[in-house]
């Protein structure tokens, strides 16, 4: 494949030990350019090992990661310019002030801040307080500053882990919008999370890894349809009567007693129900 | 060289480094406001270094002003400024950046595991000449104080900061690598603490040992550092200890260049 084409994110057999801990085993993924990928787990599934491992910060044991056709580990500078990454456990640098840390990543990226105004505005952060230091920051105006340095110099490639971390409902509706505007803009967003209603909201496709392995792969709605939906009946008694259905519709009717029914409500399985099943309840 | 990453090290290093060019100047300074008394007092303060020089055989003349002079050069402070000026910035970086989780955010732009290194090395050379120009002009004001100018050997004592610039990086480099190696700062401080202290005691040995082999002294980086041997121009292998002191920078930068490619982790 030539380097620069091909999919987003491509990893093949992708394997890495921590002695006898596995971090991420055998990993075949593939992200297409322009789509928002949604990558679940439960803590210490593998996601962020993963998200190392594309940056070049952790090499495999075995296998490769690509990234627009490159191999990481030999892609360097001029591939890492073309993405933009929020760590999951961001630490800055305490005596920059907010200003100065864009600046400082802003220069070390090589691109120009093209974003940088839109998106501080968009997440609510209050421009006079890029003038203080980061130290005298709250959690979410740090994880903001994280955001900004990620998404300011419009990078073809947004790796995001646990992007919401620290963010009130407000701001988080605001990154929702701004990762599908991203989309939009034909970008692609690897966005690790274990916060389902996000991943719900944005992603085109979900991978679901437990254990160090992934689980399942498949776009929102198909993962959706594939768990069977949850039917409540009324009646006029007041009774209410609850069951799961999975299937032809048809089935269903058949199976109901009809008599006295005044209202059907059908739930579609909830993301968050089928991260349940697959990793065992031992969801978040 | 990443010149971001040279204004961010500028930024968060100018307060110490600048304590550490401080020093020698303000040794400078007290040796020029106390040289007069010492030579008018010379019959008491001679026998005294006469006494000292028992233990110490390399203690300057201070009755002499080449000889005190000369001691913005030799004073512990100084030596500690040498050693620590460079090597905290590069156990702040990687090290340190590794310890508090901020190098992801670093490697994950452009700049590599190897550019992060040359780059830190790169503004730890303008720090060792300027660290190492602080007794120079220490010395310079000193002397001027107390008009003792023209008797000071500014030739030799400039060829003493380049031996010292030279000193200043190699312990420089030699933090480096520890930094690039280990696992925090705080475990690349215990170490480089621990070296540096092992050759300190080597060199303090030597020089209290009367009649000790000549190799004892090489056998530490301080012993190719030799200040007063070229104010009182004797003959000093000047060419050759600092081609070894820089060859040792050069080394330990290498070194540290190839562990950081090969490191598994950032």
């Amino acid at each position: 494949m030539k380097p620069g084409s091909g999919p987003a994110i491509e990893t093949r057999g992708l394997s890495v030990r921590f002695g006898d801990v596995p971090g991420v085993l055998d990993l075949d993924l593939e992200v297409g350019v322009g789509e928002v990928y949604g990558f679940l787990g439960p803590n210490g599934a593998g996601k962020s090992t993963t998200i190392r491992l594309l940056l070049d910060l952790l090499r495999p044991d075995s296998g490769e990661a690509r990234v627009f056709g490159t191999e990481v580990r030999t892609g360097g500078a001029r591939l890492r310019a073309d993405i933009g990454f929020l760590p999951g456990d961001l630490a800055l640098f305490p005596f920059l002030n907010g200003f100065q840390t864009l600046r400082f990543l802003e220069g070390l990226s090589g691109r120009r801040a093209t974003l940088r105004n839109e998106v501080l505005e968009r997440l609510h952060f209050p421009t006079d307080a890029l003038r203080r230091p980061v130290r005298t920051y709250s959690t979410g105006m740090r994880q903001k500053i994280g955001l900004v340095a990620a998404f300011q110099h419009d990078p073809r490639l947004l790796i995001l882990d646990e992007p919401t971390t620290g963010l009130d409902p407000i701001v988080r509706d605001a990154f929702l919008e701004l990762v599908n505007d991203r989309r939009v803009a034909g970008r692609t967003v690897f966005l690790s999370s274990h916060v389902l209603d996000e991943i719900d909201r944005c992603a085109d496709r979900v991978g679901l890894i437990a254990d160090a392995r992934l689980r399942m792969e498949s776009t929102v709605s198909e993962l959706r349809e594939s768990r069977p939906r949850t039917v409540v009946l009324r009646y006029a008694d007041g009774r209410r009567e609850s069951r799961q259905h999975h299937g032809e519709p048809n089935a269903l009717l058949d199976e109901i007693h009809r008599e006295g029914l005044v209202d059907v409500e059908v739930r579609p399985a909830s993301l968050d129900e089928v991260f349940r099943s697959v990793v065992g309840g031992d969801g978040p | 060289m990443s010149r971001p990453l040279f204004a961010f090290l500028l930024r968060r290093h100018w307060w110490t480094c600048g304590l550490c060019v401080m020093l020698p100047i303000l040794i400078g300074l007290i040796v020029g406001v106390i040289y007069p008394t010492m030579e008018k007092e010379r019959s008491v303060i001679g026998p005294m270094l006469d006494l000292m020089r028992n233990w110490f055989p390399e203690l300057p003349n201070f009755l002499r002003p080449d000889g005190a002079f000369v001691w913005p050069y030799m004073h512990p402070m100084t030596l500690l400024a040498y050693v620590l000026a460079p090597a905290i910035v590069a156990l702040a970086q990687p090290a340190g950046e590794r310890g508090r989780g901020s190098l992801d955010l670093l490697l994950a732009t452009r700049l590599s595991r190897t550019r992060l290194v040359t780059s830190v090395f790169s503004f730890m050379v303008p720090v060792a000449v300027v660290v190492a120009l602080g007794p120079f002009i220490g010395s310079f004001i000193g002397s001027t104080l107390c008009g003792e100018v023209g008797s000071v050997p500014l030739g030799a004592y400039l060829l003493c900061s380049v031996e010292a610039s030279a000193l200043s990086l190699f312990f420089g480099s030699l933090a480096l690598l520890v930094s690039v190696r280990a696992r925090d700062r705080g475990q690349a401080t215990l170490i480089f603490v621990a070296v540096t202290l092992a050759w300190f005691l080597v060199d303090v040995v030597s020089q209290m040992w009367k009649g000790a082999p000549d190799w004892i002294g090489r056998a530490s980086p301080f012993g190719y550092y030799d200040p007063l041997g070229l104010a009182y121009q004797q003959e000093v292998s000047f060419t050759l200890d600092l081609l070894v002191l820089l060859v040792g920078a050069a080394v330990f930068l290498g070194w540290a260049v190839w562990l950081a490619r090969r490191r598994r982790f950032a």
